[in-house]
């Protein structure tokens, strides 16, 4: 998966993810549910994929007993891989397996792919505006500070003998204020390393659509069609 | 062919006119109180804007280097920013030095070898991959030295460069310049506070006075530096009357990226003023940091009678922290509330911003104010409260030579009211003058040993 062009892996994930959303397909999602659960299982550290489960499965059962209680056609049912079910309970299981498909072919992409690769591959496949990617890299990595400054926001009134409620304005204004000043100096600083939008660049790290990118594409995409054929 | 600026700009409502030239393979300085329009001239002469120029123009080997495009500017002129937080694009030193590249379009194939060798020219080869945010003020400013480096400028321009360096950092930096200047024949252009920096190097300098800028030699600086430690206000250290303890220290030590502080047993008491020094990323910083308890350390730490554990708001009752990036603190609109401390409003303020020579800048918003006189309002604005403690990280930081021995008056000022000054510096010269104390932490460190490494 680490491999794979973050584009077109991006791509047949959504794709895979819209087809998974149009129809109620069981089997389909059954299926989808158990291959990337696995997938994720290799690239993810087993408590965080075991957390990805409990966040889930607490979506799912709220999803589940929504489907279950307010189905309007209640009569029916049939039988499941031996099993007898009401319709309410097919309903119910439905739509609770979607909720595991996309999060696990969420969590797939997340945990193979960086964001910079993702920005650099969006530029070089799909040619993505460089100040539009530039500007989205940057502001990931002025993301982390936002906490960084509300603390320390925090602690300079403290340090004048003041204080201030969760979230109050004394804390949010100097930070809306410095956010502004941030997004000013990243500016300059970019354009100061020679940025420019309409300048050709060239890219440290080619990233190209190779084979097996289109191997992980179609198979996914035929499997999916497939599941939801029969 | 050389750097020819002859202008008139506009810094508030003075007018200053500059008449400055500076040939490949030269390196000058600009010299100036805080607050002149030093590094406004620079981002002038960078090309970074034209506003505020009223007249002239800036040329770069006849050109206008108003009219290139920023991809061309650089092949001109690089500048290094004063404040080294918020200067980086990308998260590595590798990647960030690669972004300059790719902006200059230079093929991928001869990228690496490129950024290799400016990361090594600046000694931070073994930095490469770290986050920009984990690295120290002195590392980042090194990182952006690799930056201009890599970029190839002909003219290099830096805003205080060493304002954020320890001595040894510093000279390690000045025979990086120096070797830029002899061998690719880089103009080098300066702003600096302290001229013993840069000596046996710079010998021209560009003096600022209200209206101009002229130029002058490094022996005059020095006679008129002379001149000005003669009318500076003498320090008094009192003698200490038996205090009442309000920091104590036991087998105390301190874990910092790869290596650890070990610190003596101490007992400090109310009135004591201590500086402390060391070489940049030792851990000064995180030093202050941990007796707020916002770093981890080892063994007891007693303030006012208290285990510092966990940082809260109940230690902040008797102790205050002036950081070391002045952005971080500003609370509010206008210089005068920031003073006031949103107590009753404005009373009272006046007299400190005369102090500080701010009278009017009061309805000024704090970040529009230049780098020395952020600083000089961050000091100012804590010590109107009584505290037991006050921890200052670098208070001198982009100072000029009267407003640095001002701004360190006011904190043995406040020592003398009872309150334990625990003062970071890189400026050993002024700790030794001002602080009954100096700590060297280069003598406090302590190599951890592999078997700890190989459990981080």
């Amino acid at each position: 998966m680490r491999q794979l062009n973050p584009t077109v892996k991006f791509s047949a994930i959504l794709l895979a993810g819209l087809i998974v959303s149009f129809q109620n397909n069981l089997l389909l999602n059954l299926v989808l549910l158990g291959l990337f659960a696995l997938i994720t299982a290799v690239y993810l550290p087993i408590l965080k994929w075991l957390r990805l489960w409990l966040w889930l499965s607490l979506a799912a059962v709220g999803v589940f007993f929504s489907g279950y209680f307010f189905l309007q056609e209640k009569t029916g049912g049939g039988q499941w891989a031996g099993w007898q079910l009401s319709a309410q309970t097919i309903y119910g299981l439905q739509l609770a397996t979607r909720i595991y498909c996309f999060g696990f072919l969420g969590a797939s992409f997340a945990a193979t792919t960086t964001l910079t690769a993702f920005i650099e591959s969006l530029q070089q496949q799909l040619h993505l505006p460089t100040q539009f990617a530039y500007g989205i890299m940057a502001a990931f990595h002025v993301a982390p500070l936002i906490p960084q400054e509300y603390r320390q926001t925090q602690l300079s009134l403290w340090s004048r003998g003041l204080s201030a409620p969760w979230l109050s304005t004394r804390l949010m204004t100097p930070l809306l204020v410095k956010s502004v000043r941030w997004s000013e100096v990243l500016a300059t600083a970019m354009i100061s390393r020679g940025f420019t939008a309409e300048a050709p660049r060239t890219h440290f790290k080619k990233y190209q659509v190779q084979w097996f990118d289109w191997l992980f594409f179609s198979g996914l995409i035929i499997l999916t069609i497939i599941l939801s054929i029969f | 062919m050389s750097l020819q600026a002859q202008l008139t700009f506009a810094v508030e409502q003075r007018l200053i006119t500059v008449d400055l030239q500076l040939n490949p393979g030269e390196a000058r300085g600009l010299y100036g109180p805080s607050g002149i329009g030093k590094s406004t001239l620079l981002g002038l002469l960078a090309g970074q804007s034209t506003t505020g120029i009223k007249q002239g123009q800036v040329l770069y080997q006849g050109q206008a280097i108003a009219d290139l495009p920023a991809n061309q500017r650089v092949a001109q002129v690089s500048l290094m920013f004063q404040n080294p937080d918020l200067q980086f694009c990308t998260q590595t030193p590798r990647t960030e030095l690669s972004f300059c590249l790719e902006n200059q379009a230079v093929a991928p194939t001869a990228m690496a070898a490129k950024v290799g060798w400016a990361l090594d020219f600046c000694g931070i080869a073994k930095l490469a991959d770290q986050p920009l945010v984990t690295l120290s003020g002195g590392e980042k400013q090194l990182v952006a030295l690799a930056c201009c480096v890599v970029l190839e400028s002909r003219y290099l321009l830096l805003d205080e460069p060493f304002a954020n360096l320890d001595q040894q950092t510093s000279q390690r930096l000045v025979s990086k310049l120096k070797q830029l200047q002899r061998e690719r024949q880089v103009g080098i252009l300066l702003i600096d506070h302290q001229i013993e920096n840069t000596s046996n190097w710079v010998d021209q300098w560009y003096a600022f006075s209200e209206n101009q800028v002229a130029l002058t030699t490094r022996s005059h600086l020095e006679q008129q530096e002379e001149l000005l430690q003669q009318t500076l206000m003498p320090v008094v250290k009192r003698s200490l009357v038996a205090a009442a303890p309000v920091l104590t220290m036991q087998q105390f030590s301190l874990p910092v990226g790869d290596h650890r502080l070990l610190f003596p047993d101490v007992t400090l008491a109310m009135g004591q003023m201590i500086g402390i020094t060391g070489r940049s990323g030792l851990g000064k910083s995180t030093f202050l940091k941990s007796l707020m308890g916002l770093a981890p350390h080892q063994g007891q730490l007693l303030i006012n009678g208290q285990r510092v554990k966990k940082c809260r708001r109940r230690l902040f009752k008797q102790l205050s922290w002036v950081m070391q990036n002045p952005q971080d603190q500003f609370i509010a609109v206008t210089v005068a509330q920031e003073l006031a401390n949103r107590q009753h409003a404005n009373q009272g303020v006046a007299p400190i911003l005369q102090q500080l020579g701010l009278t009017d800048k009061a309805d000024v918003s704090p970040f529009l104010l230049s780098q020395g006189q952020q600083r000089r309002l961050a000091v100012a604005s804590f010590l109107e409260r009584p505290l037991t403690v006050l921890l200052v990280d670098e208070p001198t930081y982009g100072q000029d030579r009267a407003n640095a021995w001002q701004l360190m008056t006011m904190l043995r000022q406040k020592a003398d009211q009872q309150t334990l000054v625990l003062v970071v510096s890189h400026d050993q010269q002024l700790l030794r003058q001002f602080c009954d104390e100096v700590w060297d932490l280069n003598q406090a460190v302590e190599v951890a040993d592999a078997t700890v490494k190989s459990n981080g």
